[in-house]
């Protein structure tokens, strides 16, 4: 097709603001889908985000619009992961774009992330086109959300489309309205090939398959393609499209989007973010400079059972096909055995992994509290990053510690905005700014700690906004800080997946609570429990859990037993769901206990 | 009767009651005597245990009866005897057998009891809970104190000499005092048989809910051992047997019913929810009356739940029933009953609960220890096996 008749674009939203459904109803619209037979929301694959409602990783569908001016147009809807866990994926498959439907709910207004992402796209030059959804609810103020829209993301919002994806509302304007507010694509035909990689995926047939956007040339099976950050070179087997059903093509040309297959074994190969050239007539100037993605918090993931620790590894490696990001290390625990150090994006990204460990590779897991990575730099000059507390040297050693720090905007309805300054100033952030985007409406922006984050902030966050604080947060760098690590005893034992690192004005604090969280979530058992939280040698709180003195069901007769035997059955099963440290069982539960340690 | 005839106890489930305890989460159901469905529960067990009867009167002779519920005085006199003497006519009952009926202090007097044993009841067993008003009022029971001893006495009078009282402790609001007053107001009675039980707070019922929401102010566990181990001495001192988790009985008076369940041996049971337990089956029948009736008159299959064990998850069930006995159990006939030898198959949980002073082995008999006996649960829980 023309290349003034292709469109490229991507449809930027929060959480819960409509930008799956509208996806389905632009795939309706131009007959891609029969709305009879579609499952809802096309786009999410895994089961996991249909069920969370997000969306980890982007799929690419073509569609074919005929225009009211009777010209037909090919649009390229790029899906883009709607979580700050993944942000360097999402810029890359905005780079992919000219264009994205910039979509708010026309009750909520704008949200943090959708700022974030707007900035992102600001970055990659792209055309908004704001659409106010969600217009039919009764609680809808498209007027505050215009002027949201203007004051926060300083985009004319006076021609934004009114719609609601749901009731099929301005579904054909948002269609003719891609058609002539973004710009085509401008790439080179006759230029050496350059296409950017913006998600790839593996599959057990054709193995990796890179989703590509062609910038300059043209791509088509037989030629000899090469990534440009790496040299890799494979020879191209199939090139098509998604539509949203694959479609085996004959080529892909300039400003077009498409899939490439080529034999190419393993994901770390083929990453988001590259530029693919062809090897006999190659680019020498990459598209973007690559950049690789960063796992950014860390956990020790071990099998309660100790047998299936070979079945953990391989279900790591599966995923980890899919999902360049994720990263692991042969770990060893003193308390919970052999297991293995996990690295995500994010605190998202890890719950995923985990619940997708549990859920399809049948594993039961116990996480130890994330921990992002210090710099530690020890007094012989020498730097260590260290991504789990229990390997932090000692003290003695450690000449000083940095720590990453991110810049995070919080925004919400203004009668929050004392609580969660609050909310901020205890975890350690320094306040960098405040805004009031439209009335009513408050954006504070604090640097804060990372570390400060991963402890239920955005539970926080919820339960003191009633879920209308909406956040987001920028990795900015590495600070110095007077972090100290604290141990926790169980009768005597240390139990080194406890530890964790936190600044010293408030470890006698978090040991105080930690200590108190512990002895509430602990099962009683037979003996009494001692819970010593302790910085250094030092023991800074403690905490006894009472043995149990009595355990015996009082009446037990013929219609009892079946009963009786199931109860203790399913005791004796959770038993086995617990690790054994010393002389004493702990569950998940109290591992995660020290991520709980409220305001 | 013929010598190779196995033995079975038979349990009758009677589901109706005047009121429901709060604390209670047995099958049972509020209705008036008038009300249709109770005549018509009462047939349909009459037609159950005739329906029955084929499989099992060749095979079993009957050494107890137990009509339980519910209330069973909560039926006539009439009614009960009609359930009697089906049972005499269709199955083999041992001259000896024994025959308990429950029953609530309210609406009873000796004439009723004398009709009870007139229809052949040798056993009764009162649930009588608490001898302290207050308490038995935040028990949410209907009868006072004072009418729980005039049953009792009535029951004496009428020729029950062989009598059961129920009590219960760690209740709401319930003192070391109020407890020790009531087991001693009990033994003024001299029946031949307590049951003790603590108060379980069963799922459902409102009493759970309560306590969820911190309405029930409990004794905490400290209080309740006491209160146990008061119990224990002092009836022991009256010279009452300790001999299951919560039942004590003057010699010769244990509850031979009951024992049956202790030792996993086989019954059958009729009645809505009732469940049997033969030939290594074990299942429960359609629990709600009006259905029950529906599927007895219809000749349908009553089962709702049932289960077989292999023979080692089996072997594991004895072992924590058994243990419920303060007399223990005979590893040897475990062995000669499973064909397998438990020493060695549980070496190493009979050795530990040995090291841990939690069990006791004597020749041949485990039993719990004194101190292994609080928390019996703990320790039968590893006797489990699952497949």
């Amino acid at each position: 097709m023309n290349q003034d008749h292709i469109r490229n674009f991507c449809i930027i939203a929060h959480v819960d603001h409509g930008k799956s459904t509208l996806a389905d109803r632009l795939l309706e619209a131009t007959h891609s889908v029969d709305s009879r037979n579609t499952q809802a929301q096309r786009l999410d694959t895994m089961d996991l985000e249909r069920e969370r409602g997000i969306t980890i990783k982007m799929t690419a569908v073509r569609l074919l619009y005929t225009a009211k001016n009777g010209q037909n147009y090919q649009f390229n809807l790029i899906d883009t992961p709607g979580h700050v866990d993944f942000t360097y994926e999402v810029s890359r498959s905005l780079a992919a774009c000219e264009g994205a439907l910039l979509v708010v709910d026309a009750a909520q207004g704008v949200e943090a992330q959708t700022l974030a992402n707007v900035n992102l796209a600001y970055q990659n030059d792209l055309t908004l086109v704001p659409v106010i959804n969600k217009i039919d609810l009764p609680s809808s103020d498209p007027d505050r959300v215009k002027e949201e829209i203007e004051n926060v993301l300083a985009l004319d919002a006076s021609d934004a489309i009114l719609a609601s994806a749901k009731a099929g509302i301005g579904i054909e304007e948002i269609l003719e309205a891609v058609v002539h507010r973004i710009p085509p694509p401008s790439g080179d035909p006759t230029k050496p090939l350059r296409a950017l990689i913006f998600d790839s995926k593996f599959d057990t047939y054709m193995g990796v398959v890179c989703y590509i956007r062609v910038v300059d040339g043209s791509i088509k099976p037989g030629q000899r393609m090469r990534f440009m950050s790496n040299g890799k070179e494979f020879d191209v087997i199939e090139v098509g499209t998604f539509g949203p059903d694959r479609r085996v093509g004959e080529a892909i040309l300039t400003g077009e989007v498409g899939y490439v297959a080529a034999s190419i074994k393993t994901i770390g190969d083929a990453l988001v973010g590259d530029t693919i050239t062809l090897a006999d007539n190659p680019s020498n100037e990459p598209l973007t400079t690559y950049r690789e993605a960063k796992p950014m918090v860390f956990c020790g993931l071990y099998p309660v059972d100790g047998n299936d620790y070979p079945e953990l590894r391989e279900a790591l490696l599966k995923l980890q096909l899919n999902d360049a990001a994720l990263s692991f290390e042969p770990e060893t625990s003193a308390a919970l055995g052999f297991g293995y150090r996990c690295g995500f994006l994010g605190l998202l990204h890890m719950d995923v992994v985990q619940e997708r460990l549990e859920r399809e590779f049948g594993l039961v897991l116990i996480a130890t509290s994330p921990s992002v990575v210090y710099h530690v730099y020890r007094t012989d000059g020498t730097l260590e990053k260290v991504d789990n507390p229990s390997q932090l040297p000692s003290p003695t050693a450690i000449d000083h510690i940095e720590e990453p720090y991110v810049d995070a905007t919080v925004l919400m309805p203004d009668t929050y905005v004392g609580t969660i300054m609050e909310l901020c100033r205890d975890r350690r952030g320094d306040f960098v700014s405040m805004e009031y985007p439209a009335t009513d409406r408050v954006m504070l922006r604090y640097a804060m700690p990372m570390g400060e984050i991963l402890m239920d902030f955005f539970d926080q966050l919820k339960s003191r906004t009633r879920g209308y604080a909406s956040f987001d947060y920028e990795v900015s760098g590495y600070k110095e800080s007077k972090l100290v690590k604290i141990d926790f005893l169980m009768n005597g034992d240390p139990v080194d997946a406890l530890s964790f690192i936190t600044h010293r004005d408030k470890a006698y604090d978090r040991g105080r609570q930690i200590a108190e969280k512990l002895k509430e979530v602990m099962t009683r058992q037979q003996y009494e429990i001692r819970i010593q939280a302790a910085i250094g040698g030092k023991v800074i709180a403690a905490e006894t859990v009472k043995a149990f003195r009595k355990n015996v069901i009082a009446k037990c007769y013929g219609g009892d037993i079946t009963r009786k035997r199931k109860l203790l059955e399913k005791q004796k099963e959770g038993k086995k769901r617990m690790k054994q440290v010393g002389s004493v069982e702990i569950s998940q539960e109290a591992f995660l206990s020290v991520l709980k340690i409220g305001g | 009767m013929s010598i190779d005839k196995r033995f079975l106890g038979l349990y009758l489930h009677v589901p109706f009651c005047e009121h429901h305890c709060a604390y209670c989460d047995f099958n049972t159901y509020t209705a008036t005597l008038e009300n249709i469905i109770v005549s018509q529960t009462v047939d349909a067990i009459c037609d159950d245990l005739i329906n029955s009867a084929p499989a099992i009167t060749p095979c079993y002779a009957v050494k107890s009866i137990f009509f339980g519920g519910g209330t069973p005085t909560f039926l006539t006199s009439t009614q009960l005897t009609k359930l009697m003497n089906t049972i005499q006519k269709y199955y083999d009952v041992h001259e000896d057998a024994e025959i308990s009926a429950e029953s609530n202090p309210s609406r009873v007097d000796s004439t009723r009891f004398k009709e009870l044993i007139l229809a052949g009841f040798n056993r009764l067993s009162i649930g009588v809970q608490s001898l302290d008003n207050s308490i038995l009022k935040s028990l949410d029971r209907t009868h006072t104190a004072q009418e729980a001893i005039d049953a009792f006495n009535s029951a004496r009078d009428a020729g029950f000499n062989n009598i059961n009282l129920d009590l219960m402790y760690r209740l709401p609001n319930q003192t070391a005092e109020l407890w020790s007053e009531s087991i001693h107001k009990a033994l003024e009675l001299q029946p031949e048989h307590l049951s003790i039980y603590s108060l379980t707070l069963e799922p459902g019922t409102r009493f759970e809910r309560m306590h969820k929401g911190g309405n029930l102010p409990l004794p905490d566990e400290d209080e309740e051992i006491k209160m146990m181990e008061y119990a224990i001495t002092t009836l022991k001192m009256h010279g009452y047997d300790h001999y299951e988790v919560s039942n004590f009985a003057k010699s010769g008076y244990r509850c031979r019913h009951n024992q049956i369940y202790w030792n996993n041996e086989e019954y059958l049971g009729v009645g809505p929810g009732a469940v049997s337990y033969l030939n290594g089956r074990r299942w429960k029948r359609e629990r709600l009356p009006s259905r029950y009736a529906n599927k007895v008159f219809h000749n349908q299959d009553l089962t709702v739940e049932e289960e077989t064990l292999s023979k080692l998850r089996t072997m594991g069930e004895t072992i924590i029933l058994g243990l419920r006995l303060l007399d223990g159990i005979s590893l040897r006939r475990l062995n000669e009953r499973f064909e397998i030898d438990p020493m060695e198959f549980y070496s190493t949980v009979i050795k530990s609960g040995i090291e841990q002073n939690l069990l006791s082995l004597n020749g041949h008999i485990l039993k719990l220890t004194h101190s292994g006996l609080l928390i019996a649960d703990t320790i039968s829980e590893q006797f489990l096996i699952s497949d």
